[in-house]
């Protein structure tokens, strides 16, 4: 046999070769979601969904932007956050795009373990027992998205199953009474289906109490919204003030003694077991960094650009500093509002505001903002250091700190979402709002337990308090207790406006930018170097002139983004004024 | 800053010095090779043996002795000796090299071996003019004429065939040209041939004296072999549209890929460099944009198919953030140009049918050099190129910033009060500092190419070796690359033939870094050049690196590093057998084509991202394996006379399989490992992939072609292909086609009208295919998602990934076309016209769709999109005086492309464009318009008083006069998304190429002029240096601070100097697309080639200067017109909505260019 037979022969076996295969699926690095078959795995996905809140588009960043900044009390002056503080975004701006489709990738995950929640067959008790919690957890964290969604955007899509190729792909908007339909059917599950708090749970995943929390705010904004187009919200104002007092009773939750303790960052674990009844955790990551961890990074975003080693020690993070990035400023006339009247003893501002800071914690020059004085410090704990740079005319927030954070956007500090406080608070609300006859008693004992902890001695009396006085007193304790905590921006559309006088306003946002924001001089705080002190009226004032405009109807919703009526005409109209 | 580059050149030259001694060791080693086996080769003959003697009888009569003995074949001039003189000779047993070496000795006649064929000739050259009047003398006696033969330039060819027409005699020139032949009658018409040229007859008679004839190089086409799939057919045979491009002068031209040299030599081929840098990406559309995704044509380099397209081995865009770090996809860039005999481009569905679902977008065929029959050819080319950029783009000076600065400030802080932010006085003695400076300089590469080609009647070979070193006019950029290519062919016996081809190629580049990357403007050597305030300061005091100014862009050239090491192999045996000599033949095949490549990328301090981290780095590697079985049988047959049936069937399977990782982190302890500091990094910042994806494709073909009566001819394609990446009862499709071609120059009434030397007319109608979707589209995926849960713990969750789609098939697309081929005077004039339709149903896309799905697109079929176009080729060849010959060759051609539907939904839009501040599209494929079209706003001027603010469209509520005014295009009141609008079409509306040829006597000139009018650029350089919001932008161009608004009626294109507020209001606008029409003298090349016949041992010796670039003329204001083609990175994977987007490109350069060329 010669050798150009053999090697012929050699090229037929492998083109033989390349024909005994078949045309299967390709092998590919991914899961198929196909293998989805026991408790364990939908707990995968369980955890895989909740890690979607930590993203950068929700909890981490975007959505924060968008909430805290819209509100009255914070402005910043940083490229991209500007347009919210100064509300010039529109229909396309990322954030607003960013965290509506989250939601949605929330909500089809949700969908996706419902429906591969009930074909799973158990193998024992305890094993029985996790699928229901798994459901009920599901349904909260579904509720939880929709909420925020209708909250943000009013009337929204609504879907209830995991999105296949026979999925419509393009549907209309649904009306926020059924979105709030849906949330209370999904809560009320989830509260049969979960346990109240226990020390063997972990933190991040859900349980009863939160669940309770959640439908009791739910009622309440949803009440508030019946109220707000003439219906009647009275039987959900009975249903959160219910859910309020379960948590209360049942959830086993307390006040920390010490406002400030809630905001150690080595503190944050056991304030789950104390006060804190839900959070968004955030953890300091060392295998990922940056934006991409699944730290948070409002230490550096709420802090001051010439404060170092709040993000990060000075041997890691941002430029080797852990300085802060300074986005995040508190308005002047804000610092004002919480420093007098009621408020001129209160644990909660000294622990919340920050007006004199060092460099580094334990050394370098110090800075100052408003309102302290421009000059000079002699001693610091018997050092003389000199304030090295024009003061900020801006306070700060002192909540969101972590000198252990390993950059600028990987650190500790978590988003919580419900603390103990604002259940007495969302009970005095409610029954507030019951009672047209002014607050009953429990009311305003359970308002004076938020004051009692934060020192505050200026407790209301038990009686004689109009229904509008306690509404406005609610909305600035709210102001104060959760400064910070993205809780001012739902409170200011959601809640009704009222002044001394007793005129009304539909929303305390229009209360607050139309009559009583304009009332203040307008413009920073000037410095007079001279006489080292802040001029507050001409020149200089109280408001930032970019971010305190006059009301506009318009932005009570945020649009639908751009984005999704390009692709879904049938999202048209979009909300009012967009 | 001179103390930068002083700097910046000392590395340089460091890194150098070891290349030249790599250079010179690996030429040394080649040359071994090659003369080893100049050695071995030939000795065959010369060592047989012969006995003779003989007593005064003529040489001839001796020479035929020896030639029945050895076989060895003599050739003899009569014009170098006389054959008839007698001699005496004996001997037993002499090897014939002795003979030879004997028979020099006695009496000075030399001998070379060419072709098999032992030359002999008298040794002393001197007097070939006495030598002529002694042949004519002597010639009277017999019917022997005697000849020489010329080429054009009137150089003497060697190893012409000379016969006498109708009979079985004939012989070759020698290498004065020459030749004597015995007629067999005393009237006879030669023939005289050789490849490459006309075949020229003369009419002779003994006694006429010395025949001279001149062959001209070949333009006549109707007897080139054009390679199409599966097979060859002679030109004349062809049914389908395909245009040949001979790469001639490859080594004259600086350009370091197959592609450039094809640039405008083809019409219907659109290729865009998408930067200047060497090594670079290069997109490549044949007959406009069939797909949302990869439009790359499908490439065949001696019958293999290989990868060239990076996506498509790639895991699913998107899913893998490494990829978006991998370098633009050229897979093809370290190919060597020179080695390319020919690329045939075949573009309607005829010629693309056979490779079905992989020829929608076409498919270019490329053809090595391979070995002849002959004697040993070696050539040896290099060529030296100067570079620079073509043109800086004017920026301002420190001076004119510090004015920009104090005018914005005092715009904006009217509340405050006005305020400036630079003291003009002491503005001289600050830096000022042009960055263009900084990061271009003038640069210089070389390229060496050694090719060894030869064989006899059994084997050929060809072997060659290049090296080449080009280094960018980006500081600190190289392209480096190595090849080493072996081709052989065996005739084993008459029936088996076998062969292989092998190619080895390294490259080692380090690239400037750039935005083709959309993701990452910031990232971009020219964006940040462009964008950095002109009073920073490149280095310190101490001259180094300044990595305490921001975005230091000396930092990005000089510290960073975008470095990719590529390795590809090609491989290929076949083996043919012929089951019927000359009719029905077998051949099987089996090829590999394996790319690996490691990509290294650091940003260090001093840049954006180094500077936020510490240094950051990516690392990644890929390994692309792709192989393919081929068995075809093919069937060739006169039937009768002048029909004839040429068919072929065949079975192929092709498996790709894809390996990489990748790793990214930051925080490294100092710049100095770069990318290959991993261990120190004290952050990772995304967890290692290590992705793995195969896909698998199965085909049988088969092609018929019948020819009638050499007037008619039928041709019948088909494929079934089965792929592993669509969806069950999906899998397999049949792509069929049909052409026929009308040869009317074969009519006999056209027979008489001798002028007419071409005239066939061709039609075709077919269907072919496209593949192209990420793998797992079919199936419903999970991904990995973190989550903090409990204390301190991070958990490893999932996420549900994609909607699967169980009904995913092929991309189809139906092509018509229609053209005709002219030729005149024997084709000194040729005119090849078509004109087609292609029409792509079933688009394979991700489609986006509404994020309340949970996702944000889907794999499906949707849509149709057609493209309408006509192409013209003509070339003309014209003596404009003696000796002066002047070749003309030009191609335009017009395409039409439009969206005609994408389903209900109406449209799709392309990627967010920039990762902050013009996050949002601004292209669209939108039904009525072209694909890839560029969308937004329309600027209707500038604000010029308050009162035109306020009797304006509401729009902003802080705009001010000196502010953008947009149209209202929907007359609402107001400025809204709604009023968004086509703004452009990144098409060429036509695109040309025009190239001169001169020959005088050895000079050649060429000139090459390429050009695309009508198409637009979305010019994104200009968001940030015209946008003229101090805060945002950086530096700015003149342009837009001469032209600004500073006043009421100074401006109504520029706007007003701010420091707060969005650049360009943050939206895509007609402010940003520009003309990009252009007119490029691409090429200039002067060649001079001597005259070689008295240098012994060189058979031809060309020197060569060439201009690359010299000017194009545009009215695009960036650097260049030729922008990233296709942004190769989008993140969803629709890369022809990517188009003609400027992020930073690096310009082409202008390059001169000189070197020799010469083959012994």
């Amino acid at each position: 046999m010669n050798i150009n037979k053999i090697f012929f022969s050699l090229l037929l076996i492998v083109i033989i070769y390349g024909c005994n295969k078949n045309l299967t699926q390709p092998i590919s690095d991914t899961q198929a979601a196909s293998s989805v078959s026991t408790t364990a795995d939908i707990l995968k996905v369980l955890q895989g969904t909740y890690g979607i809140f930590q993203n950068q588009s929700l909890y981490k960043e975007e959505l924060i932007k968008l909430i805290l900044l819209c509100a009255d009390d914070f402005t910043s002056a940083t490229n991209q956050f500007q347009i919210y503080s100064e509300k010039i975004y529109n229909s396309s701006s990322p954030s607003i795009e960013n965290a509506y489709s989250s939601y949605y990738q929330i909500i089809n995950n949700c969908n996706f373990i419902l429906s591969a929640l009930p074909p799973i067959k158990t193998t024992s008790g305890t094993d029985s027992t996790l699928k229901v919690k798994e459901d009920g957890e599901t349904r909260f964290f579904r509720a939880f998205s929709y909420f925020d969604l209708v909250r943000l955007f009013g009337s929204i899509p609504i879907r209830t199953q995991p999105s296949t190729i026979n999925t419509n792909f393009y549907t209309s908007r649904s009306s926020v009474d059924s979105v709030y339909a849906l949330i209370f059917s999904d809560l009320a599950i989830a509260s049969n289906e979960l346990n109240y708090k226990s020390s063997s749970d972990g933190i991040g995943l859900t349980n009863k109490g939160a669940t309770l929390s959640l439908q009791a705010l739910a009622y309440l904004t949803y009440a508030n919204y019946l109220d707000r187009i003439g219906s009647n919200g009275m039987p959900y104002y009975t249903s959160a003030d219910s859910c309020a007092k379960l948590v209360i009773s049942k959830g086993g939750y307390s006040l920390v003694p010490n406002y400030a303790d809630l905001w150690n960052v080595n503190n944050e674990s056991n304030n789950y077991g104390s006060e804190v009844i839900f959070g968004i955790r955030f953890t300091r990551d060392a295998q990922v960094a940056s934006t991409a961890s699944q730290g948070s990074g409002y230490a550096s975003r709420f802090s001051p650009s010439t404060m170092a080693g709040v993000c990060g020690n000075t041997t890691k993070g941002a430029n080797g500093l852990g300085t802060g990035a300074g986005t995040y400023r508190i308005e002047p006339w804000f610092y004002n509002y919480y420093t007098s009247g009621d408020y001129l003893i209160d644990k909660r501002a000294t622990a919340t505001f920050m007006t004199t800071w060092r460099k580094a914690p334990t050394s370098g020059s110090m800075y100052v903002s408003y309102p302290n004085p421009p000059t000079y410090y002699s001693t610091v704990n018997g050092v003389k250091i000199l304030i090295d740079s024009l003061p900020s005319p801006e306070p700060f927030i002192q909540k969101y700190q972590d000198p252990q954070g390993l950059d600028a956007a990987d650190n500790e500090n978590d988003m919580f979402i419900f603390r103990l406080s604002e259940i007495y608070l969302i009970e005095a609300e409610a029954e507030n709002e019951l009672s047209t006859s002014g607050p009953p008693s429990t009311a305003i004992s359970a308002f004076n337990k938020v004051r009692t902890r934060a020192g505050n001695t200026v407790l209301l009396p038990t009686s004689g308090l109009s229904q509008n006085t306690f509404r406005k007193k609610i909305f600035d304790e709210r102001g104060l207790e959760f400064v910070g905590e993205c809780k001012r921006w739902f409170d200011l559309v959601r809640m009704k406006g009222a002044d001394s006088t007793g005129l009304l306003f539909p929303t305390m946002y229009q209360y607050q930018f139309n009559k009583y924001l304009p009332t203040l001089p307008s413009g920073l705080p000037s410095i007079n170097l001279v006489q080292k002190v802040w001029l507050t009226t001409s020149p200089g004032g109280v408001t930032d002139p970019y971010s305190i405009i006059p009301y506009n109807s318009k932005f009570l919703l945020f649009p639908i983004p751009q984005a999704e009526i390009d692709e879904n005409p049938m999202l048209l109209p979009n909300n009012p004024g967009w | 800053m001179n103390y930068l580059q002083t700097l910046i050149q000392r590395n340089f030259s460091i890194k150098r010095i070891n290349k030249k001694l790599t250079i010179t060791l690996f030429f040394a080693l080649i040359i071994c090779c090659f003369t080893g086996i100049n050695t071995v080769k030939g000795q065959s003959v010369l060592d047989k043996t012969f006995s003779l003697n003989a007593k005064n009888v003529k040489f001839k009569t001796i020479l035929n002795d020896i030639q029945r003995q050895t076989k060895a074949s003599f050739s003899y001039s009569t014009t170098s000796f006389d054959g008839d003189m007698l001699i005496s000779y004996s001997t037993t047993k002499m090897r014939l090299a002795d003979f030879l070496q004997d028979i020099h000795k006695r009496y000075g006649i030399s001998y070379k071996m060419v072709e098999n064929r032992i030359i002999l000739f008298k040794a002393t050259q001197s007097n070939i003019s006495e030598e002529k009047v002694e042949l004519k003398t002597t010639q009277i006696e017999d019917k022997t004429i005697k000849g020489m033969v010329t080429d054009e330039k009137g150089d003497p060819m060697l190893g012409v065939t000379v016969l006498e027409r109708g009979k079985n005699n004939g012989t070759n020139t020698n290498e004065k040209g020459e030749f004597t032949l015995k007629l067999s009658s005393p009237k006879a018409t030669l023939v005289m041939s050789h490849t490459g040229y006309q075949a020229t007859e003369v009419t002779v008679v003994p006694n006429m004296g010395i025949v001279k004839a001149v062959l001209i190089q070949s333009v006549k086409a109707l007897e080139d072999v054009i390679v199409v799939g599966y097979g060859t057919v002679k030109k004349s045979d062809l049914t389908g549209s395909v245009s040949k491009v001979k790469l001639e002068n490859a080594a004259q031209q600086n350009s370091s890929s197959y592609e450039q040299l094809l640039q405008g030599k083809a019409a219907g081929v659109n290729i865009t460099q998408t930067s200047g840098d060497p090594g670079s990406g290069i997109t490549f559309n044949i007959r406009g944009t069939t797909s949302l995704g990869s439009n790359q044509p499908l490439i065949v380099i001696d019958g293999i198919p290989v990868e060239s397209d990076n996506s498509t081995v790639f895991a699913k865009p998107g899913a893998d953030y490494f990829t978006g770090q991998a370098q633009p996809g050229n897979a093809l860039a370290n190919l060597n140009p020179n080695e390319i005999e020919s690329i045939e481009i075949l573009k309607d569905a005829s010629s693309t049918a056979i490779f079905g679902s992989r020829g929608a977008n076409g498919v270019v065929m490329i053809t090595t050099k391979r070995g002849k029959a002959g004697r040993d050819k070696l050539s040896y080319n290099y060529r030296y190129d100067a570079s620079q950029i073509p043109k800086e783009i004017p920026m301002l000076n420190s001076t004119q910033f510090a004015l920009y600065a104090n005018e914005a400030y005092y715009n904006s802080d009217s509340l405050l009060g006005p305020s400036s932010k630079y003291n003009l006085n002491t503005i001289a003695s600050q830096p000022n500092i042009n960055w263009q400076d900084i990061i271009f300089h003038k640069s210089n590469s070389q390229d060496h190419q050694v090719s060894l080609l030869g064989g006899d009647d059994k084997n050929k070979y060809s072997l060659s070796a290049n090296y080449s070193t080009l280094n960018g006019v980006i500081t600190n950029t190289y392209y480096d690359k190595e090849g080493i290519s072996f081709n052989l062919d065996r005739q084993s016996s008459k029936n088996f033939r076998v062969g292989i081809t092998s190619k080895l190629n390294f490259s080692n580049n380090q690239a400037g870094l750039q935005s083709t990357n959309h993701a990452n403007q910031g990232g971009s050597v020219v964006g940040t050049a462009l964008r950095s305030s002109p009073l920073g300061n490149p280095v310190t005091a101490d001259g180094e690196i300044n990595t305490s100014l921001q975005y230091n862009p000396a930092s990005l050239v000089q510290n960073s590093t975008n470095k990719s090491k590529n390795t590809m192999i090609l491989s290929n045996v076949f083996g043919e057998y012929s089951i019927i000599p000359n009719e029905l033949r077998l051949r099987l095949s089996g090829s590999v084509n394996q790319n690996n490549s490691q990509g290294a990328t650091y940003w260090a301090r001093g840049t954006v991202t180094g500077d936020a981290n510490n240094g950051e780095a990516y690392l990644v590697n890929n390994q692309n394996l792709n192989y393919s079985t081929e068995a075809t049988l093919s069937f060739n047959k006169d039937v009768q006379k002048n029909n004839r049936i040429n068919a072929v069937v065949g079975y192929t399977t092709q498996t790709w399989q894809s390996n990489s990782f990748g790793i990214n982190a930051k925080g490294f302890p100092n710049d100095d490992l770069g990318a290959y500091g991993f261990a120190y990094a004290t952050n990772i910042v995304n967890l290692p992939k290590s992705p793995y994806s195969s896909k698998y494709l199965e085909s049988y073909l088969g092609r018929i072609n019948y020819t009638i009566n050499s007037k008619y001819l039928l041709t019948f394609t088909g494929r079934a292909d089965g792929s592993s990446l669509l969806a069950q009862g999906h899998k397999w499709d049949f792509f069929p086609s049909t052409a026929f071609a009308w040869n009317i120059i074969n009519e006999n009434f056209l027979k008489h009208l001798d002028y007419i030397s071409q005239a066939k007319l061709r039609t075709s109608y077919g269907f072919s295919g496209n593949q192209n979707i990420p793998i797992g589209s079919t199936t419903s995926l999970l991904a990995s998602n973190r989550a903090g849960i409990g204390v301190d713990s991070i958990v490893s969750g999932e996420v549900t990934q994609n909607i699967s789609n169980p009904n995913l098939k092929w991309e189809k697309t139906g092509q018509f076309d229609i053209g005709f081929d002219l030729g005149f005077l024997n084709d000194k004039y040729q005119l090849v016209i078509d004109y087609y339709q292609k029409t792509t149903n079933d688009l394979l896309i991700d489609l986006p769709i509404p994020t309340d799905n949970g996702f944000d697109y889907y794999a499906t079929n949707l849509g149709k999109i057609q493209n309408t176009g006509l192409e013209v080729e003509a070339s003309a060849r014209f003596e404009i005086a003696k000796k002066v010959v002047w070749l003309v060759s030009g191609n335009i051609s017009f395409n039409k492309n439009k969206v005609i539907n994408l389903g209900k939904d109406g449209q799709v839009y392309g990627d967010d464009l920039l990762p902050t501040g013009l996050d949002q599209y601004g292209t669209i494929a939108k039904p009525g318009y072209a694909l890839g079209s560029f969308y937004g706003y329309k600027i209707a001027g500038i604000y010029q008083n308050q009162k035109d603010v306020q009797s304006s469209p509401i729009d902003n509520l802080n705009a001010q006069p000196g502010d953008f005014k947009y149209t209202d295009l929907n007359h609402d009141g107001q400025i809204t998304p709604d009023d968004r609008t086509i703004l452009g079409n990144p098409a060429p509306k036509y695109t040309f190429g025009l190239t001169n040829t001169f020959r005088y006597k050895g000079f050649e000139l060429g000139i090459f002029i390429l050009g695309k009018q009508g198409q637009s650029i979305l010019n994104l350089n200009r968001y940030f240096s015209d946008g003229l919001v101090y805060s945002a932008s950086g530096n700015l161009r003149q342009e837009a601070w001469n032209g600004r608004w500073h006043g009421e009626g100074t401006s109504n294109y520029y706007p007003r100097a701010k420091t707060t507020g969005s650049l360009f209001d943050n939206r895509v606008s007609n402010h940003l697309i520009e003309d990009g029409s252009f007119i490029r003298l691409k090429n200039v090349n002067l060649s001079y080639s001597f005259n070689v016949a008295k240098i012994r041992h060189i058979s031809s010796l060309k020197l060569f200067v060439n201009a690359t670039n010299l000017f194009v003329i545009t009215k695009y204001k960036g650097f260049d017109p030729e922008v990233s083609g296709f942004a190769q990175n989008s993140s969803t994977g629709l890369y022809a909505l990517m188009q003609g987007i400027d992020y930073g490109t690096i310009p082409q350069y202008k390059t001169f260019s000189t070197g020799i060329s010469v083959i012994f």
